[in-house]
């Protein structure tokens, strides 16, 4: 499995943990934060010879209105440039087709096949698209061949709403879809929102577990490839539970949680002073608690093994920001370690095994704060998500095996 | 009789919807004669499915359609085997028989299926086997064109044949239905054949339950259909088989 930075605001620190830290495989380019003329220039002073070979780009067609910054109209065939009733489907079509020959003209290996987001109400005009685009792939694919040149792989953008992840037929009429016999795209780029209760960083809904990992091995069973973008840490489970081909890994909250109805630059809610992501709890503590930590003797406990950015960022005196980039680097360099790691082991069993006892690891820890060092982490620092992750682990992923 | 070129009518079976007449024509060959009561939709497209592949191996092909006062009459070749439902035991506990039959079906309704048209009512009683062992599969009348209609989802009630149907035939839910409800069809022929059981249940509300419920078959017997069934007997048709090749491909040897 390869981990993708999915680039977005401040994106040069992504980039910078990939070439000076050799964290993660490539990138995904957002639209949204990086303007077209960008692209193939050089970017945070990396050559496009450099990064463009390990580079997709996520041309996020599937943003609302309120998404529409100026980044996105930078790309002329963009959807975001359509006022008012010019969006019918044969301008998305042709959007579309616009954007793989932008994608094609880079030479990306990976291409992306942007998409509309259509609401699960009018599942039949999505359907209608979806197809309409394959069959236009399948002879953009079979021309390609024909000159002689070598063929990329094509990825469909599928992205699902926190509605309809926790809307069991809505799912399994998506997956038909994008199962059926016709489809010749080699895989799929999931993006899936997840509806996050207040103060809280990871979901608990035990749906959007069970559909996104349905829609995950489904895809997987059925021969495709499968891009987990906008992932979250609890890509550690669905990569456990699935042999995933790409997770990706971002820096902002807003690279991490995918929203539909909008994208945002950078994480709101006035400065703040971030959060440690530590691999023993499998979870970001609250900048603030950390001296609370350090005052009781803990910080060892939760401390992030053979990590330089977390060496640096638990010194005393640190001076906290979620706007500093060692911060982010400590979340990227940590996650990356645990995905590969999990995804060392050749058999889903093995590495189930291996994600539940990190989970049962993570709770002991907490266990010890609380008993040994009288430290009860709250909020998003506690560890509500670990019973809902075993409860997720330890259970056979439905619909998708006879065995 | 004379209006329609017949010189006798040898047989005749009540289908509900429409009698099966068997007829000689006056040159004595022997004919299938459809008479369609109140004749609907579901009929004219059945006629319009047969047809359109009546140059299709493997199917009862139109020899002509003719009218009878307002009513469709359709003459289909006259097919002389046995239905598959009386002789089902020669084929109990033989994998490589199933595989064989299954398979000649398949291939028979590639075509159709690659049509996006899906039989809907794939049964024994629906399959005649030749004298040779080839099948013949008979019965339209409820197959579906995927394309010619529009997809709605919908809670009413779809034809089905309760010990055949799919788990989506038995939901209703007509967005489900595609080439990969006869794929499950085709995946209960060829289990009852072997097992001469259902894999879910004994009784119609039994078997609506599993499916109700999601519940998968949990225990296979370790034999040469085994992968076959892993493909087409799950209730969920996204976790089906998907492209009609490899379908075909699990039953070869």
């Amino acid at each position: 499995m390869k981990i993708l930075h999915q680039l977005g605001h401040n994106y040069r620190w992504a980039l910078d943990s990939f070439f000076q830290n050799q964290i993660g495989d490539g990138f995904i380019i957002s639209a949204f934060s990086i303007s077209k003329d960008k692209i193939g220039n050089k970017l945070s002073g990396y050559e496009p010879s450099a990064y463009l070979p390990l580079s997709m780009v996520d041309l996020q067609f599937y943003g609302s209105k309120a998404s529409r910054g100026k980044n996105l109209k930078s790309y002329e065939f963009h959807p975001a440039n359509y006022t008012g009733k010019d969006s019918t489907e044969v301008s998305t079509i042709d959007a579309v087709m616009s954007g793989l020959r932008f994608q094609e003209n880079l030479k990306l290996k990976t291409i992306i096949v942007p998409t509309i987001y259509i609401k699960p109400e009018k599942e039949e005009a999505g359907t209608q698209l979806v197809h309409k685009i394959n069959d236009r792939i399948r002879k953009h694919k079979a021309s390609i061949q024909k000159q002689g040149q070598e063929v990329a792989s094509y990825f469909m953008t599928v992205p699902i709403d926190k509605l309809s992840i926790e809307n069991d037929q809505e799912i399994e009429h998506l997956l038909q879809e994008l199962t059926d016999m016709n489809i010749i795209f080699d895989g799929y780029y999931v993006v899936c929102e997840s509806d996050l209760q207040t103060r809280k960083k990871i979901s608990v809904n035990l749906k959007y577990y069970t559909n996104l990992n349905k829609i995950l091995s489904t895809l997987k069973k059925q021969g495709f490839q499968v891009i987990l973008g906008f992932s979250n840490v609890d890509s550690l489970v669905f990569s456990a539970m699935n042999d995933l081909d790409y997770v990706s890994i971002g820096t902002y909250e807003v690279l991490r949680n995918f929203n539909i109805r909008r994208f945002i630059d950078k994480d709101g809610g006035g400065p703040s002073k971030g959060w440690y992501y530590s691999e023993k709890l499998l979870n970001f503590v609250k900048a603030q608690q950390l001296d609370d930590l350090r005052d009781r003797n803990a910080l060892d406990l939760i401390r992030n093994d053979e990590n330089i950015f977390s060496d640096a960022i638990l010194q005393e005196g640190y001076d906290w920001s979620i706007h500093r980039p060692d911060v982010h680097k400590n979340y990227l360099l940590s996650v990356s370690k645990q995905l590969k790691k999990i995804t060392s082991f050749p058999s889903g069993k093995d590495r189930i095994e291996y994600m539940v006892k990190l989970v049962n690891d993570a709770r002991e820890t907490y266990k010890q704060l609380e008993e040994d060092k009288m430290l009860f982490l709250d909020d998003e620092s506690s560890s509500y998500h670990l019973p809902k992750w075993l409860s997720v682990l330890k259970a056979p992923i439905v619909g998708v095996s006879s065995k | 009789m004379k209006e329609h070129s017949l010189s006798e009518v040898v047989t005749s079976f009540d289908g509900g919807q429409k009698i099966v007449y068997i007829v000689k024509d006056l040159d004595g060959q022997m004919l299938a004669m459809k008479f369609f009561r109140n004749c609907n939709n579901r009929d004219i497209q059945e006629i319009e499915i047969l047809k359109k592949f009546k140059f299709l191996p493997g199917i009862s092909k139109v020899i002509r359609v003719e009218k009878y006062k307002d009513t469709p009459l359709l003459f289909e070749e006259y097919i002389d085997g046995q239905d598959l439902q009386d002789i089902q035991t020669e084929y109990t506990g033989d994998a490589q028989k199933i595989a064989v039959l299954i398979k000649d079906i398949a291939v028979i309704l590639k075509p159709i299926w690659s049509k996006r048209i899906v039989h809907r009512d794939l049964k024994p009683k629906n399959i005649k086997i030749l004298k040779n062992g080839s099948p013949v599969i008979m019965d339209f009348g409820i197959a579906r064109d995927l394309s010619a209609e529009s997809i709605t989802q919908t809670g009413d009630k779809q034809p089905m044949t309760w010990d055949y149907a799919s788990p989506e035939q038995y939901a209703g839910d007509k967005r489900a239905i595609s080439y990969r409800t006869d794929f499950f069809a085709l995946g209960l022929i060829a289990y009852k054949l072997f097992y001469n059981n259902h894999p879910f249940g004994s009784s119609q509300d039994e078997i609506g339950q599993k499916f109700q419920k999601k519940e998968n078959i949990i225990h296979l017997e370790s034999n040469s259909l085994k992968k076959f069934f892993e493909a087409t007997l799950i209730i969920e048709p996204s976790g089906r088989i998907r492209d009609i090749d490899s379908f075909i491909k699990l039953l070869e040897r």
